[in-house]
C-alpha cells in the first residue's frame, strides 16, 4: 500500500501550490496547463525533480530528504512511466511487448503476461503484432507493459492521446479496474479532463485555476 | 530488448532480404562492369605476350651489332619483317597483333622456339597468303580459306588469305617475307631471345648498348610493362567511378528505407531509458542486422557477378576474340558496397539517438494500418472507431 503526498508543491515558473494525498488503488489524472509545466510536474512527483518549494513523500519519506542517487534508486524501483507513444515494436508480438521490461523471461512470466492482457480484453495476445491492434488495444498493451514488473505508481504522461471519447473511456475504466488489483497508484497528466469520465470513480485534478478536486475523495486531498 | 536480432530477421526476413538483394545486384553490376572494363587491357597484355619470349628490336641495326654486344652470351636472332592487323577489342577500340614476314627457317625457328603448333601444308604461305592465330580469327569472324581485308588505325586497307591457323600461347601471325615487305607500313625487326641470359638481363644490356641511339627502339618486358601500366589507366578510373556511383545509389536507397528505422530505433531507446536498460542492443539490433544483409547481399552479388561474367565470357567473349580473366579488385570493389545498408543506418542511427525523450513520448505513433487492420481483422473490439487526429 503506497502513499504519495504533495505538501505545498511549488513548482517552477508556477505560482500555485498543489497538495495531495494519493493512496495505491487510485486512479489521479491532472490535467491543464502548459506541456512543460505537465511535464515538469510528473517528474516532480516522480522524484527526477524537486519541487521549488513543499515537498513530495512516497511513504512518508521525502524526496527532499533523499540524496539524489537514492532518489533514483526509489523511482526506478517504485515508479514506472507510460505515454501517449505506445512505444509497441512492431516486429514484436502483443506479449513479448509486454515482456521488454523483464530481465529474466521465463515460461511462468509469459503465461501471466498472456492472462493480463487477456484479463484487460485483448485476444490471442501471443499471436498478434501491434499492426493487428486497435488503437486501444495498442494502448492497453503499453498499459500492460507498464505494469508488468508491479511498480507502486504508474506515472502516465497523456496516455490517451490520439484516442476518441469512447476509447479514452475504455482505456480509463480499464485503468481503473486495474489499479485496486495490482495496488498500484496512477498518476496521469493529460492536456484536458477526459469529457467520458462522469460515471467513472477518478480523480481528477486542474493544474491551473481551482486547486481543489473536481470530484470526490476529498478525504484524500488537502 | 535482449536478443532481439533473431526475431527481427525471422520476422523482419523480406525487408532483410530486399536489402541484401539490392546490395547484391549493385555488388554484381560493379563485378560484371569492372570484368568488362578488364577486358580490353587483358586482351592487349595477351596479344602482347610475345614480350615474355623475346626481345625486339627494330630500326636501323643488324644482328651482327647485337651479336657483338652480347658476346658471352648464347642469342639468337631472327631477322624479320613486321607488319601489325588490328586485333577489334569492346567499345570500337583495337589492338595489334604482329605478322612476321619470316623465311622458311626462322619460321621454322620461332615456331619451334615458341612450341606452336601450325595447323598449314607449308611452314610459310604463299603470296598474300597468312598464318593466324585462333583469336585473331574468332575476332575478325573469318576462317581458313577466307579472304579478307585488314584496315585499322596503323594499316592501310590490305588483302590477305588465311592459309594456316598457329595454334599458340604466343600469338602472333606469320607471311612470306615478300607478303610483308610490300606492304605500305611494315618495319624491319630482330626477334632476340637468349638460352642463357633472362629477357630482363638481355634488355638491359641491349638499353645499355643502343640507348643513346635514336634509330634504336629496344621492345622487351620493361616497356611492355610500361604499356601496360597505361592500359590498365582507364580500368583504374572507371572502375572506382562505377564504384562510388554503385555506393552512392545504394546509400540514397538504404536511407530512404533506414528512415522507417529511424523511429523504430527512437522507440527502442526510449524503452531503454524508461526501463532503465543497456542502450547498446537497440543500436546494434539494426547495425548488425545491417551489415548481415550487407555482407551476405554483397557474397551473394559476387557470386552472381562471377557467374554472369562466366556466362558472358563463354557465350560471348571468347568468340570475339576477346580474353578476359575474373579480375579481384573489381571483386574487392564490389564487396565495398557490403558496407552501404550499415553506413545508411549510422546515418540515421545519430538523429535516433538524439530525440528527446518526453517530446517522444508526446507523439502518437503511426497507427492508420492498426485501425484498419484491427477492423477487419478483430470484430472483438467492436464499436471502437479507428483514431481520428492523429498527430506525429
Amino acid at each position: 500500500m503506497a502513499t504519495l503526498e504533495l505538501s505545498q508543491v511549488t513548482i517552477a515558473g508556477c505560482n500555485r501550490q498543489y497538495g495531495a494525498k494519493l493512496q495505491s488503488g487510485q486512479v489521479v489524472i491532472f490535467h491543464g496547463g502548459t506541456p512543460a509545466l505537465r511535464r515538469l510536474f510528473l517528474e516532480v512527483v516522480g522524484g527526477q525533480a524537486l519541487p521549488e518549494r513543499g515537498f513530495v513523500s512516497l511513504d512518508d519519506k521525502s524526496f527532499a530528504d533523499m540524496k539524489p542517487e537514492a532518489r533514483r534508486k526509489l523511482s526506478r524501483s517504485q515508479f514506472r512511466y507510460m505515454a501517449g507513444n505506445d512505444l509497441l515494436l512492431e516486429y514484436l508480438t502483443a506479449v513479448e511487448n509486454c515482456l521488454v521490461p523483464e530481465p529474466n523471461v521465463t515460461g511462468i512470466s509469459i503465461e501471466r503476461t498472456k492472462i493480463l492482457l487477456r484479463n484487460l480484453g485483448i485476444s490471442s495476445p501471443d499471436l498478434r503484432f501491434p499492426n493487428q491492434l486497435s488503437p486501444l488495444e495498442r494502448k492497453l498493451v503499453n498499459l500492460a507493459r507498464a505494469v508488468r514488473l508491479d511498480p507502486q505508481v504508474l506515472l502516465a504522461y497523456e496516455p490517451s492521446l490520439g484516442l476518441n471519447d469512447q476509447e479514452v473511456s475504455a482505456f480509463y475504466t480499464a485503468m481503473q479496474n486495474l489499479a485496486p488489483t495490482r495496488n498500484l497508484l496512477v498518476v496521469a497528466v493529460e492536456d484536458a479532463a477526459p469529457q467520458c469520465l462522469k460515471p467513472l470513480d477518478i480523480v481528477t485534478f486542474s493544474l491551473e485555476g481551482s486547486e481543489q478536486p473536481e470530484p470526490a475523495e476529498k478525504e484524500d486531498l488537502l | 530488448m535482449k536478443h532481439t536480432i533473431g526475431a527481427y530477421i525471422t520476422r523482419r526476413g523480406g525487408k532483410v532480404l530486399l536489402t541484401a538483394v539490392f546490395t547484391g545486384f549493385a555488388a554484381a553490376v560493379v563485378f560484371v562492369f569492372g570484368f568488362l572494363f578488364a577486358a580490353n587491357p587483358t586482351t592487349q597484355q595477351f596479344l602482347d605476350a610475345r614480350s615474355q619470349k623475346w626481345v625486339e628490336v627494330a630500326g636501323r641495326i643488324s644482328a651482327q651489332q647485337i651479336g657483338e654486344t652480347v658476346l658471352e652470351a648464347d642469342v639468337e636472332i631472327i631477322p624479320a619483317t613486321v607488319s601489325y592487323l588490328a586485333h577489334p577489342l569492346l567499345g570500337g577500340r583495337s589492338a595489334l597483333l604482329p605478322v612476321y614476314g619470316l623465311d622458311e627457317k626462322h619460321a621454322q625457328s620461332l615456331l619451334q622456339y615458341t612450341g606452336s603448333t601450325l595447323r598449314a601444308e607449308r611452314v610459310v604461305p604463299g603470296v598474300e597468303g597468312v598464318y593466324l592465330p585462333a583469336v585473331y580469327l574468332d575476332a575478325v569472324g573469318i576462317s581458313v580459306g577466307s579472304e579478307f581485308t585488314s584496315s585499322g588505325a596503323y594499316q592501310q586497307p590490305s588483302r590477305f588469305t588465311v592459309e594456316g591457323i598457329i595454334e599458340s600461347e604466343i600469338p602472333f601471325g606469320l607471311a612470306a617475307p615478300d607478303t610483308i615487305a610490300n606492304l605500305p607500313i611494315q618495319e624491319q625487326v630482330l626477334i632476340v631471345y637468349s638460352s642463357s641470359l633472362t629477357l630482363e638481363e638481355l634488355e638491359a644490356s641491349l638499353l645499355a648498348a643502343f640507348q643513346e641511339d635514336d634509330n634504336v627502339r629496344i621492345l622487351g618486358p620493361s616497356h611492355y610493362a610500361q604499356l601496360n601500366q597505361e592500359r590498365w589507366r582507364e580500368y583504374r578510373l572507371l572502375l572506382p567511378l562505377v564504384l562510388v556511383a554503385g555506393l552512392v545509389a545504394l546509400a540514397v536507397g538504404f536511407r530512404l528505407s533506414a528512415l522507417e528505422q529511424r523511429t523504430q530505433i527512437a522507440t527502442e531507446q526510449a524503452l531503454a531509458q524508461l526501463y532503465f536498460h543497456s542502450r547498446w542492443p537497440s543500436l546494434l539490433r539494426p547495425l548488425v542486422v545491417a551489415a548481415i544483409s550487407g555482407v551476405s547481399g554483397g557474397l551473394g552479388g559476387l557470386l552472381v557477378g562471377g557467374g554472369a561474367a562466366l556466362g558472358l565470357e563463354g557465350l560471348w567473349l571468347s568468340s570475339q576474340g576477346i580474353v578476359s580473366t575474373l579480375p579481384w579488385s573489381a571483386a574487392l570493389a564490389g564487396l565495398c558496397l557490403a558496407v552501404a545498408p550499415a553506413a545508411a543506418v549510422l546515418s540515421v542511427w545519430m538523429q535516433a539517438t538524439k530525440i528527446d525523450l518526453f517530446t517522444f513520448l508526446g507523439q502518437v505513433q503511426q497507427i492508420k494500418k492498426a485501425g484498419t487492420a484491427a477492423k477487419s481483422t478483430h470484430p472483438s473490439s467492436p464499436g471502437v472507431p479507428p483514431a481520428t487526429g492523429l498527430r506525429l
